[in-house]
């Protein structure tokens, strides 16, 4: 990275540097966002960091519980037992998920909780499914873990939902488990009902444990339907459920996440937390718990922005020649840029050299998707108008 | 659930199950008024919102940078320190990305204290013998740990070992009060030759206080800090920014 960093405004990076530089999609991700942060007039599509601010009333919680002292206090490893009270509420209200406090773990985001049900399922030689393109950051987890990860295709001409006939083809005898997330980063295609229920099938049948990574629940854009698989006879038992508060309510710099399983595999998940990371910071337990139990209208304005913001990105790049299936989901649009004859990796480097806008490649989301380009909607409209100005100049100068 | 399925569930459970023996550490401390003050106007400027810069807050990770340099070890602020998820989350993240499948050496009498995590990561911990010279040198880690504890004899001894064979060294400080100017504790890399072979694991003042806000830090050359930073951002991205921001306040205080 310190190449890059000193060669940096962005003109003096080569294509080609940047390309040695990044040899995974993460590290391609995060050269990417390197190099953004060094052009003061960059807008950033990249990053999926809501621009929204964390709710006043969340906020105000966390103060209270620093004011009284109650931060300093810390947790059981698994977490605050009013807060997974209260995630156990919403995951029985919400999502017929049957699960009481005691199969919820609070995590330190997210992610260490994918890291965590990595570790805790995987030995060497495990196969895991994972649906493809990917959010690259499960690479590691499962690497670290001694696992063996089988791509699943997704295909674009049916929205990139999960065809269970797919994951049918790609169980052999070291499967241990399959890893779905629904809504999905990168494509925001959502598993249809139908799929989801024969994926479940397929699920019983094979003895699999079924990870669902749940972040972008609350922003499912008509008519797509969340379901959670934990909810359908029989799968609570062999699913562990990963969300958390960072996306739902602007959260990311608190790193609250939990995990819901069956009560005993929520105990392994607990002691190996407790070996791995400790529990997670006490303030951001009281920001969740507020987030949770308060008033859900930060959500919803959130989705109504959220709403606005798609249908403006849809009619950008509709109108820059640019293909995508539309999002039923999150707050990502997957992007066919093969019409502007260069290659996704290109483009990004150009959009992102010329035109001062940070999108992520296709290949940072899994090798063969060189014709497509990730774009999120996380920056205020005028700012999204301006990106796709700067694009369209960007294009016009290089479009082959 | 189907059987196997059950058995699976239960064998892991026999690996995992002891560690949630752990008991919430309880603190008899409180963090100060004033470092209450900076944390919540850090959170009403909406800083604690947002993902933080994934090594860390600028203005920590300098501070981590100032103080070592007081204790004469340089450190680059670019890409020689990262803020971590608190002590625990450092010392699993430092293990598991450089010492997996890996001999780690230490003094007899620190085995016991690191064999659980030793397990959990897949080092093989080996008591080290000054007199006897590695048979391969470069291979494995040299952990040392309570810096302040030792004499300044065993800590050149180990210091030479380490060199002598070619050894890079985990130095966890996290009990050291390293960042205190008015402590006495000096840094296992400030010792002749060890800077540029030594990752630094570390703690913040008042860390009693801290232990809720989970923030810790670890610091050295670019290659040990890149390779362990990388499995700390798989694991959870970046550290909370308001126990950063609460770090900061804790490392301002003990300059007054």
């Amino acid at each position: 990275m310190t190449n890059l960093q000193t060669a940096l405004p962005g003109s003096q990076v080569t294509l080609e540097e940047l390309r040695a530089l990044a040899q995974d999609g993460t590290a391609l991700r995060y050269a990417l966002m390197e190099l953004s942060t060094q052009i003061p007039d960059a807008i950033a599509l990249g990053r999926g960091d809501p621009d929204l601010d964390t709710p006043p009333h969340v906020i105000a919680a966390a103060q209270a519980a620093v004011d009284a002292g109650l931060a300093d206090q810390p947790t059981a490893p698994n977490g605050m037992p009013a807060l997974r009270e209260a995630i156990a509420a919403k995951l029985r209200a919400d999502n017929n998920i049957p699960v009481d406090a005691d199969g919820v773990v609070v995590t330190s985001g997210g992610q260490e909780g994918l890291y965590l049900v990595m570790q805790a399922l995987l030995d060497p030689g495990d196969e895991i499914l994972v649906p493809d393109p990917r959010y690259t950051s499960y690479d590691q987890a499962i690497e670290q873990a001694g696992g063996r990860m089988v791509l699943v295709p997704t295909y674009p001409e049916d929205d990139f939902d999960l065809r269970p006939d797919e994951v049918e083809k790609a169980i052999t005898p070291a499967t241990k488990a399959l890893l779905i997330i629904s809504p999905s980063n990168p494509t925001g295609s959502v598993i249809s009902v139908a799929s989801l229920h024969a994926i479940a099938e397929i699920a019983k049948a094979r003895d699999l444990i079924v990870i669902s990574d749940e972040i972008y629940e609350r922003f499912v854009y008509p008519p797509s339907q969340q379901l959670s698989i934990a909810s359908l006879p029989g799968m609570a038992e062999r699913t562990i459920t990963l969300n958390g508060f960072s996306k739902t309510y602007a959260m990311t710099g608190w790193r609250v996440g939990y995990l819901a399983a069956s009560p005993l595999f929520a105990r392994v998940l607990t002691g190996l937390k407790a070996a791995i990371t400790g529990p997670t910071s006490t303030v951001g337990q009281y920001a969740a718990l507020a987030a949770i139990s308060g008033a859900q209208d930060a959500v919803a304005e959130t989705y109504a922005i959220y709403m606005q913001r798609r249908q403006l990105m849809m009619e950008g790049l509709s109108n820059l020649g640019l293909t995508y299936s539309a999002p039923q989901g999150g707050y990502f649009l997957y992007t066919n840029a093969a019409s502007s004859g260069l290659s996704a990796f290109e483009l990004s480097y150009l959009f992102l050299r010329e035109g001062h806008v940070l999108i992520f490649p296709g290949t940072a989301f899994g090798k063969k998707w060189t014709d497509w380009l990730r774009i999120s909607w996380l920056q205020p409209e005028a700012q999204l108008r301006e990106a796709l100005t700067r694009m369209a100049a960007v294009l016009a100068r290089h479009r082959k | 659930m189907t059987e196997s399925f059950q058995h699976f569930v239960a064998q892991r459970a026999q690996r995992w199950l002891n560690y949630t023996a752990v008991a919430p550490p309880t603190t008899t401390t409180a963090t100060s008024p004033a470092l209450r003050a900076v944390v919540t106007a850090a959170m009403q400027q909406h800083h604690c919102d947002h993902y933080s810069r994934r090594p860390g807050i600028v203005e920590l990770c300098d501070r981590v940078v100032q103080r070592l340099a007081a204790k004469d070890l340089v450190v680059d602020p670019q890409d020689g320190v990262i803020i971590t998820g608190g002590p625990t989350e450092a010392r699993y993240v430092t293990l598991c990305a450089l010492a997996t499948g890996k001999t780690v050496y230490l003094l007899p009498s620190l085995v016991e204290r690191y064999q659980a995590i030793a397990d959990l990561v897949g080092a093989t911990l080996e008591p080290l013998d000054l007199a006897a010279p590695l048979p391969t040198p470069g291979a494995g880690f040299l952990l040392v740990s309570s810096i302040d504890e030792l004499t300044p004899a065993v800590a050149g001894q180990l210091a030479a070992w380490a060199a002598a064979n070619e050894l890079s060294v985990i130095a966890d400080e996290i009990d050291t009060p390293l960042l205190a100017l008015d402590h006495h504790a000096r840094p296992f890399a400030g010792l002749p030759g060890m800077a540029e072979r030594t990752l630094t694991l570390g703690a913040f003042p008042d860390t009693p206080a801290l232990t809720a806000w989970q923030v810790a830090w670890f610091a050295g050359p670019k290659g040990l800090v890149g390779t362990v930073a990388k499995l700390k951002q798989a694991m959870t991205i970046c550290t909370p920014a308001a126990g950063q921001y609460a770090a900061l306040a804790a490392t301002e205080e003990v300059t007054q």
